[in-house]
This record gives C-alpha cells, structure tokens and sequence, in this order.
C-alpha cells in the first residue's frame, strides 16, 4: 500500500476532504435554493427573505404549475417521447453495434470510419432541417427521434463491451445452428446488462432533457416537451397562465401570494424531478459502462 | 355620438349585405378544414374546442383549425414552416416581408376572389380607402382586422403611483422633464427603483407604440406633419430621447433591467411595489393594483394626463382602429374560393358576433333588440375567477386572442371589473384621454406607402444591416457601456450603411402613391 | 497476368464470397442502421450544396441558381466574421484552458481521500448536475444572476453592489465556463478516476522505496499513467472547440451581450432559421466544420508525433 503519514501531508488531507466538501456544497446548493424558494411563502420571496431556509411555508407554486394543462401535457409529451426514442436508440444501435463488434464482418472497417466521419463533420443545422421537414417528418415526434438514432460515441461503447465478450460463445452457438439474429438475442444481449442499463441511461436523459430539436421542428404548443415549456417559461417570459395567477383576484385579506421566481423554480424542480429520483438508484449501475467506453475511447 | 352612429350605420349596411346570406345557410356540405396559425399571447392560451370555433362549424361548415405558437418564437416557426412548403391556409405576418412572400409565389392573390365572393370585405375597402395601401402592385394579398365597435384605446400612457406622490407632497408631473425629476425624487425617498419596463421595444421606441413617440422621437420611420418620412433613429430628437433615459439609468431611475424583463417580471416588479412608474399599453397592467393592494391598501397606480415633450408638444399615437396586414393565405390552401367565402362570412355581423360572444345558446342569446347579450351563468362562472377577463376569452375562444377579423373589442370588458370594481378598464382609460383622443393629440400612426420590388429589396437590405445593430447600440448608450462621446460617429455609421436612403424611399413611394390614387 | 495470380484473385473473391453469405445476417441486422447513416447523416451533407446555390425556398435545391462561392466570399468580407471566428474560438479556447483541466485535478484530488465510502458519495454527487438540462442550468443562470437574484443578495449582504452579471459582456464568458464546470466537473472525472484505479500498485510501492513522497508519486507516476487517458480526452476537445455548446450559448445570451457571446451556430440560427438567410448561413455552418475537422485531424497528428495515444 502506498504510505506516508507525514505531517504536511495530514495537514493536506484536512484541505482536501473541506475542498471536496465545498465541491459538493457548491453542487447540491442551486438545486436546495430552487426548492427551499419554490415552497416559501410568496411575499417572503418577493421581498427578498428567503436565502438560507424556507420561509413560511406554500405549495401555491405547484398548485399553479398544475393547474396549467400545458404543463402536464408536456410533462407526458416528453415520457412519450422518452421512452419510444429511448427503445428506437437501442435497438439502432445494437443492430450496428453488434455487426461492428464482430471480427469476422466484412467491411467493419469502412462502416467504422463512416460512421467516425459523421461524428466530426455533419451538414448543419439547415441542410438538416430542410432534410427532415423534406420527409415530412416535421410537426411529428419521429423529428426528434430519428434524427439521433444512433449516437456514435453509444455505439462503440456498445461495440467494445460486445468485443469483450469471449467469441468462442458464438463460435460454439453456430455449432448449435443459430444465425446471427437469434446470437444477439439469447446470447449476446442476456450478458450486456450493464451496457444495456448504460445506455437507456444515456438516451433517456438525451431524451428528457433535450429542447432544441422540439423548437425547430414542433409546432403546436400542445406537443411540446417539458424543456421547451420550461425554457419558455422561465427564460423567454413566455410564462403561460401561470403568471397571471401572481394576482389574486379575490381581495381577501391574507390570500397567498406567488411571487414569479417561486413559480420558476417549481416548475425547474418538477422537471428534474424524475432524474433527482431515479439517479441515487442507477448511479451504481451505469459508472461500469461508462468506464468501459471511456477507457477504450 | 357621432361615432356611435356612424357605426350604426356601418353595421345596418352590413346586416343588409350579410342578409345575401341566408344565416343558416352552410357553405359546404361536408364539413372542410381551414388551418390558421398565430402568435400566442401568453396571457391568453389558445384552446382547441371553444364556443366560438363550434359555432363557425355549425354556421359555415368549417372546421377552424388554430394552432398557436408561443410569441418569441412565431418568427421562428413561420420561417421554418416556409421553408418546408408547411404553410397553414391562413396566417398572420412573420419577418418574410409581403413582397417576398409574393415574388416567391407563397401568396395566393385575393383581389379577384374578393370581388367575387367577399362583398363584406370589399364593403370595408370602401369604408377605410387606406387600406389599399396594403396592395402589392395594387393587388390585395393581405386583409385587416376590422375593429366593428368603438376603439377606446389610447396607446401607450403614463401611470404613476399616485399615493407615493401624495405622500411626498409632489404636484402631478406635466412635462417629461418634470417626470425624471419626480421619478429621482421617489426613488431617493422611498429606496424603490422608479421606471418598469419590458423589452427593448418599449424603451428604445422599436415597437409602434412607446413612450418615445410621446417624447418626440421615434426609433422606426414615421410622417411629419407636412407629410414627409422620416427614419427616427437618426433623428436629433432620438439623441434627446437616449441622453433622457442615460440620465435616468445614472440616477437609479430606470431599471436596469429593462432589456430583460419579460412582461410577467415586469408585472411582478410593478406590482411588489419595487417600482412606481411604467409607460405602457394600460391592458398588460390589469391586476397589477388589486395585487398592490394586497401588499399596502393605499397603494395604486393612476394614470398621468399626457405630458409635455421638451419641444412644447402633447402627442402620442393610438392604436389603429384597424390592424393592416393581419391576415395573410397561402397560395397553397386546397379551395381558394370556399375560403375566401369563409372569409366573407368571418367579416359579417353573425361572424363578428361569433368572434366577440362564441355560440349561441351556449355563451350568448340574443335580446328583444336584436343585440348579443352574455348568458347570466357565464357572467356568474366569471364573477370571481381569477384573471376573468383572460380566462374568459381563452375558455371561449373570443376576442383578440383568438381568431377575429371582425372584432368586436369591447364585448369581454364586462368580466375585466367582475371581481373588483376598480381595476383599470379600457372605459376608464378612453374617459381619462377622451379629450385628447378626439381633438388631435392622439392619433392614429400613418400607414406605409405600398413599395415597388427594388424599394422593398433595398429597405430590407437597410433594415437587416442597421436595425439588430441599432437596438443594441442604442441599447448601451443608455446603460452607459458605450461612452455617449461615440454617439455622433454611430448615427455616422448607421447613415453610411444606408439609413439615410430609407425616408427617401418612402417618400418616392408616397409620391407615386398619392399620384396613383389621384388619377 | 500469372496464372498464380489468377488463381490467388480467384481465392480471395470466393473467401470474400463465403463471408458475405456467412455474414448475410450481420448485414441485415445493419441495413436498417447503414440508411439511417445515409439519409440523416450523409444526407444533409450533400444538402450542404445549398450554399454554392442561391437557395429561394420554392424553387427548390435543384431549381435555386448555382452562384459558387459567392457566400463565402460575402462572409469573408462581411465585417461580422471576425467577431463570430473569435467569439467562438475564444469561448472553446477558454474551455480548454480552464475548463478542462479541473476534472483531472478533482480526480487526483479524489484519489487522495482515505474513506472509499467517502470517496463514492462525493463522486455521485459530483456527477449528479450532468444529468440536468442545459435549458435547468441556463434558467438558474439567469435567475440566479438577476438583479433580486441570490447571488447579488449575498453581494449585497456583505456590503457589495448589485451588478447586472447577465447583461455585462465582460461575465458572459465566465458564466459560461463556470456553468460548465459545474455540470460537467464530476462527470469528465468518470474517466479519469477510472484511470487511476487501474494505475498498478507495484509503480507506488517502487516510488515509496525510492524515497519519493506523496507529491512526487503524483507526479512521477500517477501522471504518467493517465497521461494517454488525458491526451484523448485533449484530442476531443480540441475537436470540439468550434463546436461550443450552441444550446447553452443560445439560451444565455442577450442583444446586450452579443458582442461576445455571438457565435458561429447562433447567427446560423438566428439569421438562418428565423431569419431565412439560408444559403448564406449555410455557407457559414459549413465554414466552421471544415475549420472544425481540420483542426481535429492537426491535434490528432501533433498527438502521434508527441508519441501519446491518438483517436487512429
């Protein structure tokens, strides 16, 4: 084991675990703030109070965030759209992947470069817009799912952790007499678990997170997905009918106030709320299949 | 009262052509399908199935399609839908200018149409002659929304928070200069930050209506009174109007924000009681006193008589009666003449009365009189919501929110004051500004002359070089990160990339139009 | 032609034969992914001709008049270009030289933590901001930086001034590296932590003979074994520095700030989609990627030269 135990370095080790400790403060801090404002009390926010803990305490903010059906209409949008382009990412890539991966496929080696080109030089934003809208693909959700079937970099982290299973296991299943198809399924896939994991990890939060394809080729407010409603919300002041309900109309005493940033935040929050849940439980799976990518470039 | 007769007898003359059309009487049979897209206001959603669109189908036989996009990025959208031959059958204007769009064939031609199957819309030709300043080689590619009952509207106007003002012991401003001082004045007082605004459109003067044309100055092109154009922007009194808000932001009397705020921040800011003046269409501060009042129950915000500009004068420009170029069709749309007859319908009594109250029977009835009346249930459904006026116009469809070449502007102010009685009506705001607005200080702004193919290339070719570039130019002279020393050298600078061109070449069509009309 | 000749040709045709029909199936499992290569990779390639033409949207690709390099050179002359080339070279340029080198030095750092368990909540928390949306971290960009937001309250708290972070050009780079940093800290580390779990044991305990200290093992043997990891990582970043995140940049900037934050892919956008300048903006996009991938092949042969790993 590596040793050493002199007093510099203790002295070291104390700066260290307090910087990795502000690291993580500094990390988590913005998402804590979003919440802690999102559940004040409206006035308390609006007159500046709250920094450190909530003040008061109001669930107006989700209230108005839910009362506005577009955004649970895009919430939804974007589940549909995760999880179809999530399933069309995998199996594209698994049929390029696997064939990739296999020494004996002729012409992997130009399939490869190719594929590599692309990821380097593309036709840009309006060759591709025209391209898709060409096919009659635009105002439909298949213009943010085709478009990135594949991603390159995905694949050949699927390639090289498909490389490193033994090929004798094909070799000794064409003895059994299977073709290549049923080798990837009942061989090949049922050992790339963690690959598999990784790489709906990847897609899916390719997939919710993604807006931009949504504000070229989408029209209709009623499809949006939820980062484009958010970015019209919070960052083009398009804010919907939620910013109306800042004043209610009732003139009773004591009636909540939303204050706008409250009203931004929660809708900040809902939208990342699927990835703050499901991230502590996969965090451990997908590290292996990053790692396996990362070091074989 | 004149004006209330004179449009009486504009909808008795159009009662009478609307009677050629029997009113039960469908246009189609099947029922077709007519797209129309528009910039959304955020404030009033666009909804699919409403009142309104339920009685076009049961009266026409169309099935009215809106598809809404959301007003940043209706530009964006249009071009991109341009571009993939995508076009709804009908949409509102978008940064392809109206030539382009015809020299691209995008159009569909309307004038022939008109003639033949549109006697309402051609009855409006007559009414409003300016409108044939809309044609494109004098021929109709675009149609207007008609306003059919009273405009109260007065553009944009001052409000002040007159209880601050009170307290202080300050008399009223009059003049603009006046203003800063009070504005500066308040702000030291009471630690709060003096003028909200939204946008660089209404601050640097590039939207129609802003504090600048009060103040003498304008960003766009405008008229003089002898009738002459002019590109405001390199105007001296565009110097005067930069060095009033500099000053300002140096005394912390302008919010540093202005650029920023979207229309909600800035709502919230006026209505926190952080800022005490905006300048401003009195519509988009509907709420913000009852929401004041919440806060300090003295608090409120009135408007301020017009004030004078440091050249002597009282002016200010209104909004139109008419909105040109509102409505655009697509040369691709499947029947030309079943639409340009739905059209005709939409601009008849019945399919104003549509557009202002939604379906009969359902949201309206109509009274001994013959005149449309809201259902009690919906006046009731109403009565406390939160943002009626909004939310009634978004639930039924009617208003300028939704689809309405004829429209009826006043019929949802009813629900404006249901849940307090002393918000802002567009009534209370036509009885601040009534003298004005009817003896000349409030105007309407002129219309531009119709270009031929080479002015329009040209002035688009200025335009694209000198207006993004002069918003944010503009934009830091007043912050103050571009020392005001430049300013000369800038205007130099927009003057050598053509602005000096662009007046003249309205005025070249002016000429040619006026002779045109003569003859 | 030798009839040895003949016959070895002959060979390997039938061997090439025997895999293609061995691999039939391979081939079809890839048809579906070799069109998809095809129409949507290679096919707005070859729709990059719209900008040798002048592309009028009605008359079509074909039907739009051939002009040659007249975009090109309307671009070379247009006074907007330097600043595109240099906002957007500086921008990556910055990437590279702050951004980049934090996670090698948070990997180190990491390793040095006693506590595995210690070690395994830092690193996920670490990593938890790559998963947030660049339109999230552009939202608390902007919030957070306003006037009334919580970063100048804190100024404010302890007797600063307010200052207007997202309209002062002077901040608009740092915001952006900044907000890179912290999304993306914990998760170029991935790799390098990796890295160093594989450095063999054997190296530090020579070192520890040889008398070296903590410092000096780093430097003479954690450093050196990372260095491959590190110098493809360096290749793809260089690769990418025409390719600055246009998302976040397009979410972040204002009219206030455009004189540096505008770049190459934003004006593509704004003049291009909204504005309708097609052919023309084309021919800008185009400009950048081939600067782009040029300047992707020169880091991967300096690499090579230099004797570290390269990407070929």
């Amino acid at each position: 084991m590596r040793q050493n135990k002199g007093v510099g370095y203790r002295i070291f080790q104390v700066f260290n675990i307090i910087l990795m400790i502000a690291i993580c403060l500094v990390i988590l801090f913005p998402i804590y703030y979003m919440f802690i404002v999102s559940i004040s009390d409206g006035v308390a926010v609006m007159t500046g109070q709250v920094t450190l803990h909530p003040v008061g305490f109001s669930l107006r903010a989700y209230r108005a965030a839910m009362k506005d059906s577009y955004f649970l209409n895009s919430y939804w949008n974007t589940i549909v759209i995760t999880v179809s382009g999530t399933i069309v990412n995998l199996v594209m890539t698994a049929l390029f992947a696997y064939p990739l991966s296999r020494p004996d496929f002729y012409g992997r080696k130009l399939l490869m470069r190719c594929a590599v080109f692309t990821m380097f030089f593309t036709g840009g934003m309006i060759p591709t817009y025209m391209l898709v809208t060409n096919l009659g693909l635009g105002n439909t959700y298949w213009a943010l799912i085709l478009p990135g079937a594949i991603s390159v970099y995905n694949m050949i982290i699927m390639r090289t952790f498909f490389e490193g299973i033994p090929f004798d296991l094909t070799e000794a299943a064409y003895i059994d007499g299977a073709n290549d198809v049923r080798i990837l399924c009942s061989v090949i896939l049922p050992l790339s678990k963690p690959i598999i994991w990784t790489m709906v990890l990847f897609y899916a939060v390719g997939h919710w997170n993604g807006f931009f394809n949504a504000l070229l080729y989408l029209t209709d407010k009623s499809q949006y997905p939820i980062q484009l409603f958010v970015r019209n919300v919070v960052l083009s002041g398009d804010t919907l009918s939620m910013a109306m309900t800042t004043y209610n109309s009732s003139t009773e005493v004591g009636a909540e106030m939303l204050s706008e940033s409250a009203a931004k935040y929660a809708i900040i929050i809902m939208s990342m709320l699927p990835i703050l849940v499901v991230f502590p439980i996969v965090s451990r799976h997908f590290k292996s299949g990053v790692m396996i990518g990362a070091i074989k470039g | 009262m004149k004006k209330i007769i004179s449009l009486l007898l504009v909808a008795g003359m159009l009662l009478a052509m609307s009677g050629a059309l029997a009113e039960s009487e469908l246009l189609t049979e099947e029922p077709v399908t007519i797209t129309y897209m528009r910039a959304e206001n955020s404030a009033i959603p666009v909804q699919d199935d409403v009142a309104s669109t339920r009685q076009i189908l049961e009266r026409t036989g169309i099935d009215l399609d809106i598809t809404a996009v959301p007003g940043s990025d209706y530009n964006t959208r249009m071009t991109a839908l341009y571009a993939a031959f995508d076009m709804p059958d009908i949409f509102g204007l978008f940064n392809m200018t109206k030539r382009e769009m015809v020299e691209d064939g995008a159009l569909l031609c309307l004038t022939d149409l008109l003639e033949e199957y549109a006697p309402n819309i051609m009855a409006y030709y007559e009414q409003y002659p300016e409108l044939w300043r809309t044609t494109v080689d004098g021929e109709i590619y675009s149609l207007p929304q008609i306003r059919v009952d009273q405009n109260l509207e007065a553009g944009c106007v001052p409000f002040i928070r007159v209880d601050l003002l009170e307290e202080a012991g300050l008399e009223m401003p009059t003049t603009w200069d006046e203003l800063a001082d009070v504005l500066v004045t308040l702000c030291e007082t009471y630690d709060v930050g003096g003028w909200a605004a939204r946008g660089t459109g209404r601050i640097l003067g590039d939207d129609d209506y802003s504090w600048m044309n009060s103040f003498g100055a304008d960003f766009t092109t405008y008229m003089d009174d002898e009738g002459a154009w002019h590109l405001g922007m390199i105007e001296p009194e565009y110097k005067d109007a930069i060095l009033y808000l500099k000053n300002l932001v140096e005394q912390g009397a302008l919010d540093e924000e202005w650029l920023t705020t979207s229309t909600a921040e800035w709502q919230e800011k006026l209505s926190s009681g952080r800022f005490i003046f905006f300048y401003d269409n009195p519509t988009f501060a509907s709420g913000i006193n009852t929401a004041l009042a919440a806060i300090d129950p003295d608090a409120r915000f009135e408007p301020l008589p017009l004030l004078e500009n440091p050249y002597g004068e009282v002016r200010s420009y209104k909004q139109p009666t008419n909105y040109i170029d509102t409505f655009f069709v697509s040369a691709d749309t499947e029947n030309p003449e079943l639409l340009v007859q739905f059209l005709n319908w939409c601009y008849s009594d019945e399919g104003a009365i549509t557009f202002g109250y939604g379906r009969e029977g359902e949201t309206y009835y109509i009274d001994e009189e013959g005149n449309p009346q809201w259902l009690p249930e919906i006046l009731e459904k109403y009565a406390n919501a939160e943002d009626a006026y909004y939310q009634a116009s978004s639930d039924m469809g009617v208003n300028n929110g939704y689809f309405c070449p004829a429209w009826m502007n006043l019929t949802i102010e009813v629900f404006r004051t249901s849940a307090n009685p002393d918000e802002i009506t567009a009534q209370y705001i036509y009885d601040f500004y009534e003298e004005q607005l009817n003896d000349g200080t409030i105007v309407e702004r002129p219309l531009l002359p119709p270009l031929s193919s080479e002015q329009d290339a040209r002035i688009q070719e200025i335009k694209q070089s000198i207006w993004d570039l002069a918003k944010t130019e503009f934009a830091k002279f007043v912050m103050g990160t571009r020392p005001i020393e430049e300013y000369d050298a800038f205007i130099e600078e927009l003057v050598s990339l053509g602005a000096d061109e662009w007046a003249g070449i309205l005025n070249e069509a002016e000429t040619a139009y006026q002779e045109q009309m003569a003859a | 032609m030798s009839s040895t000749e003949m016959k070895i040709r002959s060979a390997r045709r039938s061997q090439l034969r025997d895999k293609l029909i061995r691999g039939r199936w391979l081939y079809l499992m890839a048809l579906l992914p070799i069109i998809y290569f095809l129409v949507f990779k290679f096919g707005p390639i070859y729709g990059l001709q719209i900008a040798f033409r002048n592309f009028r949207v009605r008359r079509g690709i074909w039907g739009s008049e051939w002009v040659g390099l007249e975009y090109f050179q309307q671009y070379l002359a247009d006074p907007s270009f330097w600043v595109l080339v240099r906002n957007t070279i500086v921008l990556g340029l910055g990437q590279i030289a702050f951004v980049f080198p934090c996670p090698i030095v948070f990997a180190l750092l990491l390793n040095e933590v006693q506590s595995k368990s210690g070690q395994r909540i830092i690193q996920n928390i670490s990593y938890l901001p790559h998963f947030i949306s660049v339109v999230v971290v552009a939202s608390m960009c902007s919030t957070f930086l306003a006037r009334d937001g919580i970063i100048n309250q804190m100024i404010v708290a302890v007797g600063g001034e307010a200052h207007l972070f997202m309209q002062d050009p002077g901040w608009f780079r740092p915001i952006y590296w900044l907000s890179n940093l912290w999304q993306e800290l914990g998760w170029s580390a991935i790799i390098y932590v990796a890295a160093l779990t594989n450095v063999d044991e054997q190296l530090y305990e020579a070192a520890v003979i040889d008398g070296a200290n903590r410092w000096q093992q780093t430097v003479h043997v954690t450093l050196p074994a990372i260095k491959p990891t590190i110098a493809i990582m360096f290749i793809m970043a260089v690769g990418n520095i025409m390719s600055v995140s246009f998302e976040k940049v397009l979410l972040l900037q204002n009219e206030l700030t455009y004189d540096v934050s505008d770049i190459i892919s934003t004006f593509v956008y704004r003049k291009g989609l909204s504005g309708g300048q097609y052919s023309y903006t084309t021919a800008i996009d185009m400009f950048s990627t081939v600067t782009n991938f040029v300047m992707l092949l020169v880091a991967n042969r300096v690499c090579r030269m230099l004797g570290e790993s390269s990407l070929w």
